[in-house]
Formats: structure tokens, sequence, C-alpha cells
């Protein structure tokens, strides 16, 4: 398996495509799920739930070829953040570090799966700008001090935009609730 | 559209700094890789199974005309006149040929946020066929992970099992079950059937249907008839051929397992290397493989089967002649999974009278596969294979057609020796719809596989 053609190997499900992938990128989904989960045994367990979604889901990768390890990468950020979900939710010593008061009011709807797909919903409807700072805040669990710096936004600027695009979102949310 | 997918399908344009994890300093040890490698490559097995079911779900939700029909499905009317499960009958290849067979059971079982409703139920001595109708008011995710179905018949517990689960719309899903059973099942006994949910965000406990009730399998038992094997083992291998099973649902070669390895893993691993072909009069039929087996501190006892869906009671009940070929594999399926290799083909894929197919393949021996002269007349494609005897293993087990428009439905050929040629065989599939197919024999890696002919037993 070469580096030119694993990705089209991966698509047609070719499994030595999938161990080409875990020799070249195995560390790094373990260094990412590590980064947020702080935890050997979890970590190698998310490594697991990546490699089985990058599988699943290699159709959904519709970029170009360089970029996979962005993709990857933001795969595993996000699959690391939902298993720290459901650890916290058995676990009252681990905690999500990365939310402010403000923003538990999402991360509460965020815990319920079937309202992950409403919150989604509403953040497939945000501006291009705002839909990467949602993403970026909520499912990759990034600061808004770094949001800042990826976006050449100020932190003010997008504070701004998550508490009036959290407003939209809990106020459709209760809503729908009710 | 579940929210994972809409994640993957939003983060696919979202830039982020690669370089941001490369200073953290954790790294997998050996055993840890060991450990993934070996869970991926498992659930990757899995997975073969799982493909071909996803691909026939999609041509199905594609087929968005049958959703309208769905109300009609309260009234209690056999499931055979209600267009959406006659489609899909039709669509798995069963329905024209079970008709005369199935029973409409139409019992409802409610559990938690589930309702399952068995529509159709058929009985042979060692399978039975479930149809069943999930429904719930909630949106039944498109990644659910599935359903767990148990049958047992007059006290005899199934053993392995298939199943296909076709989706629908957001609220409705239809499942067809095979159950298999080591030991022969009554005709006659009381039924009982559970299902319940195994996706990852469901309580399987909440969400168990039980069903019990009492049935009459006359037909779909009676057509079936079981021949001996006696007096033919593969020791090194742990097997003895046991008997060839034919009913109305095909026909199964079965083997005894009995080896004094530990492990069952470790066992298939190692000796998983035997394949069965049916010659009946001129025609050879092959099929999929599945092992049965319990393992103790004696070591691994069971059976592995040789499952021949499209050879029927009707043929084998006929045949003058019946012989079974058994071959030898170079590699088990573990082994062929750690060489991996390429894809065996050769020549790219062209289209001829509607036909997408590969007219070259190359094998790991050196030689090669060769289709030629294809015809397509009326309902029925012809096509001639120019190889080596032993590519008949690859061709009675791979070798399907099939179009994406007629919601994923494979048919089988029939294969049969070119008696002028050498090592040539015709190969002919009927009933064939006027659409564009595809004609297709790399699924799996046995293409990378090396056969070789162990012996030939007269069986009929």
């Amino acid at each position: 398996m070469k580096k030119e053609n694993f990705l089209k190997e991966l698509r047609k499900h070719n499994p030595k495509a999938l161990d080409y992938v875990f020799d070249n990128y195995g560390n790094l989904i373990f260094k990412v799920a590590y980064s947020v989960l702080n935890n050997r045994g979890i970590s190698e367990e998310c490594v697991n739930d990546v490699l089985f979604k990058i599988w699943n889901n290699i159709d959904s990768f519709k970029r170009e070829d360089d970029k996979f390890k962005s993709w990857i990468i933001i795969i595993t950020k996000y699959t690391a953040i939902d298993m720290l979900r459901k650890e916290q939710k058995h676990d009252n010593d681990i905690s999500i570090e990365f939310y402010d008061k403000e923003d538990e009011g999402v991360e509460i709807y965020l815990e319920q799966k079937e309202l992950r797909k409403e919150i989604l919903d509403e953040i497939i409807k945000f501006d291009d700008s705002n839909k990467e700072i949602f993403i970026k805040r909520f499912f990759l669990g990034y600061s808004i001090k770094d949001i800042s710096k990826i976006t050449n936004l100020s932190e003010n600027a997008i504070s701004n935009r998550i508490r009036r695009g959290r407003e939209k979102i809990i106020d459709k949310l209760k809503r729908s609730i009710s | 559209m579940n929210n994972k997918r809409e994640i993957l399908d939003i983060v696919d344009n979202i830039n982020i700094d690669e370089d941001e994890f490369k200073d953290i300093d954790v790294e997998l040890n050996d055993i840890e890789k060991k450990r993934i490698q070996k869970t991926y490559r498992k659930n990757y097995k899995k997975k073969i199974s799982i493909k071909k079911r996803i691909a026939k779900n999609a041509i199905i939700a594609a087929g968005l005309a049958v959703v309208i029909y769905l109300g009609g499905l309260t009234a209690p009317a056999m499931a055979s006149n209600i267009p959406i499960l006659r489609s899909i009958y039709d669509s798995l290849g069963i329905y024209d040929e079970y008709k005369d067979y199935t029973k409409y059971i139409g019992e409802i079982a409610k559990a938690d946020k589930y309702e399952y409703s068995i529509e159709e139920f058929m009985v042979t001595p060692y399978k039975s066929l479930l149809g069943i109708k999930i429904t719930s008011d909630y949106v039944i995710p498109d990644n659910h992970q599935g359903f767990m179905i148990s049958a047992e018949i007059g006290g005899v517990h199934w053993d392995s099992s298939s199943s296909n689960q076709y989706r629908i719309d957001d609220h409705t899903l239809i499942v067809t079950e095979e159950h298999n059973y080591n030991n022969k099942v009554p005709k006659k006994a009381n039924i009982k059937v559970d299902i319940h949910s195994i996706d990852r965000n469901d309580n399987a406990n909440e969400t168990i249907g039980r069903f019990e009730f009492k049935a009459n399998f006359d037909r779909s038992y009676n057509e079936f008839m079981s021949i001996n094997i006696n007096n033919v083992e593969f020791n090194k291998y742990g097997i003895k051929l046991s008997e060839i099973n034919s009913s109305i649902m095909g026909t199964d070669i079965v083997s005894k397992i009995q080896s004094k390895e530990k492990d069952e893993e470790e066992y298939l691993s190692k000796n998983d290397r035997l394949e069965g072909v049916l010659k009946v009069d001129d025609k050879f039929y092959g099929g999929d493989k599945y092992s049965s087996t319990r393992s103790s501190i004696l070591g691994v006892k069971g059976v592995a089967i040789t499952k021949i869906d499209n050879l029927k009671f009707n043929e084998v009940n006929d045949a003058k002649d019946i012989t079974l070929l058994v071959y030898e594999a170079k590699y088990t399926q573990d082994e062929l999974f750690e060489i991996g290799i390429d894809d065996g083909v050769k020549s790219d894929k062209i289209m001829e009278q509607g036909i997408s197919y590969v007219k070259e393949y190359r094998f790991e021996d050196g030689t090669m596969g060769l289709f030629y002269g294809l015809e397509r007349t009326n309902d029925t494609i012809k096509v001639h294979y120019k190889g080596k005897e032993s590519d008949i293993v690859l061709l009675s087990r791979n070798l399907k057609i099939y179009s994406d428009k007629s919601m994923g439905k494979y048919y089988y050929p029939t294969i049969y020796k070119d008696s002028d040629l050498k090592d040539e065989f015709i190969i002919e599939f009927k009933n064939i719809p006027q659409e564009d197919m595809s004609l297709n024999m790399t699924y799996g890696f046995n293409i990378h596989n090396d056969y070789t002919l162990m012996g030939e037993y007269k069986i009929k």
C-alpha cells in the first residue's frame, strides 16, 4: 500500500488500507485522544472507535487527499470528547473543563443524544464562519482563545458570536422540548 | 440523517492546525498496537457481511415510492399481498419461490420505543426464516446497530444466523433473519422468538419483545432431503464430512469439527482451509462457509457448513449424479488478511451489452482467468471463462450478477464445464432484468487464494 493509493483502496474497503492508516496515523490518533482523555486505556478504546469510524465513513471525506490528516484529527477529537462526556456521566471526578458557566447550557443538551441532532440542525443553518466556531467550541473542545487565534477574530467577537448562537440554540431547544 | 454522519459531513470543511498535537509526549506501545490491530481486524471481518446489507439498504431507501404504501400495513392481510413487503421479499429473491411456503404470523410485541411484528415465518428441518417489521415513534437512526433475534423451535435453540435489515423510512425497518440449527427442529412445534435492540444507545433489556406461538410447517418442512457422507475425514484439520442437507432454502454441506486446539479463533485461523463444491449432474455449485463451534478443555467441537443458496431441494432430488469436490486452500482467511495483496484485477472494468465486468484476473500462482464471449439475449446472460480447473472454487462461490436498481438482488449463475475445451467453463444467469448489471468475482479476498483438489466423493 502506498501513500498515493491508500485512500482509493480505503474507499474500496481494502483492509490493507486500514493497516496503512493505523501504521501511519495510529500514534497521531492516540496523541489526540490522550490530549483530551488523559488516560491510556480509554485513549486506546478511542483509537479503535476512530478506526471504525474512518472505515465506515470514508465516503464522507470529500476533500483533497492532503486534508486526510486534518479529518482524522477532527474525528478523533470529536470522538474523544464524546467519550469524555460519557465517562463524566459515570464518574464525578472527571470534568469537562473547557466550558465556562455560560456554555454549560448547551453542554447539558449535548449530553442528551436526542437533542444533539437538533443542535446540529441549528448549527448547520449558521454561516460558514459561525458554523466553524460552534463546531470547534462545542464538538472539538477548543477554547475561545484558540478559536480567536485560528480565525483572527478578537476573543470578544468570538464570545459574542457564541453567545448569540447559544441563545438561538437554547431557545430552539426549549421550544421543541415544550 | 443521524448526528454522527452530519458531524462528519460538517467537519469535512473545517480547518485545523495539524501540528497542534505533535508535541504531546505519548506513543502507543507494542502491546497496545497489537491489541488495537486485533480489534479493528475483527471488526473488519464482521463488516464484510454488513457491507452487503448496507448496499441493499441504501438501494431500498432510495425507492421513495414504497413509503406511500406503509399506511396499509395495519390491515391484517397476508404480508405477500402488501406492496411494500412484497417488493422487499421480491428484492431479497425470496418472495416468488417462498410464497407458497411462508406462514403469516401477524403477532405484535411492544417494548420501550419499538414495536415488533412478525410478518412471515418459514421452517425447514435445519433452518428458519423470519420476516419482521420494526416500527418506532422515534426516528430510528440510519446507523442503528441492529437487532438481535433469537428463535427456538420445539426446544431446539438456533446456533447461527444471518440477517438483512431494510430501512423503509425513519420509523420503519424490515428485518429478515435466517436461523440455522445444528439439531433438527420438529415440524409442528411451540415457537419462541425474542427480539431486542443491540444499538449502543438503547438499553437491551428494555427493548426485548417476546413472542410465543404454535405453528405447523408442512410443505416447507417436507421438501427436504439429507444424504449422509460416510468415512471422509481430513484429520489434520479435525474435519469429518457429515451430510448434505437440501431444502427449499438451499443446500448445506455439513462437516463436523473436532480438534484438540483449545481456542476457537486459533482453530479457525490455522485450519479453515477446506472448500466444498458440489457437482450436480453437469453443474457446479459452491457457497459461503461458516462454522459454529464451542471450545472446552477437551478442544474445539462443532460444525462447519458451506451454504449453497442457489441449489434447492428439487434439483438435488431430481439429480442422477452428485459428486462432492473438496479443495484445500493455500491460505486461511486470517492468513489472507495478513497478506492483503492488491485486488487481483488485471484489466479495468468494461461495459458490454449493459454488463459491467472485469475481463482478466491474475491469481497468486501466476495464472490468469479470462471472461470472454459475453452474450445477452432476452433475460439470459451467458459468458465463457478460461482459467484452470480449480478456479471453479472462486466461480461457484463468488460469482454473482446484480443491479443497483433492482434493490440489491443477487443473481446466481449456473456453471458447467465446456466439454470441448479443457479448463473452460460456461456460465449462465437467467431471469435477468433488462437493465445495466454488474458481474463481479472479487468479493472478499478469496481471489488471492490458491486451491488444490484433495478428493472427489460420490454422494448420489
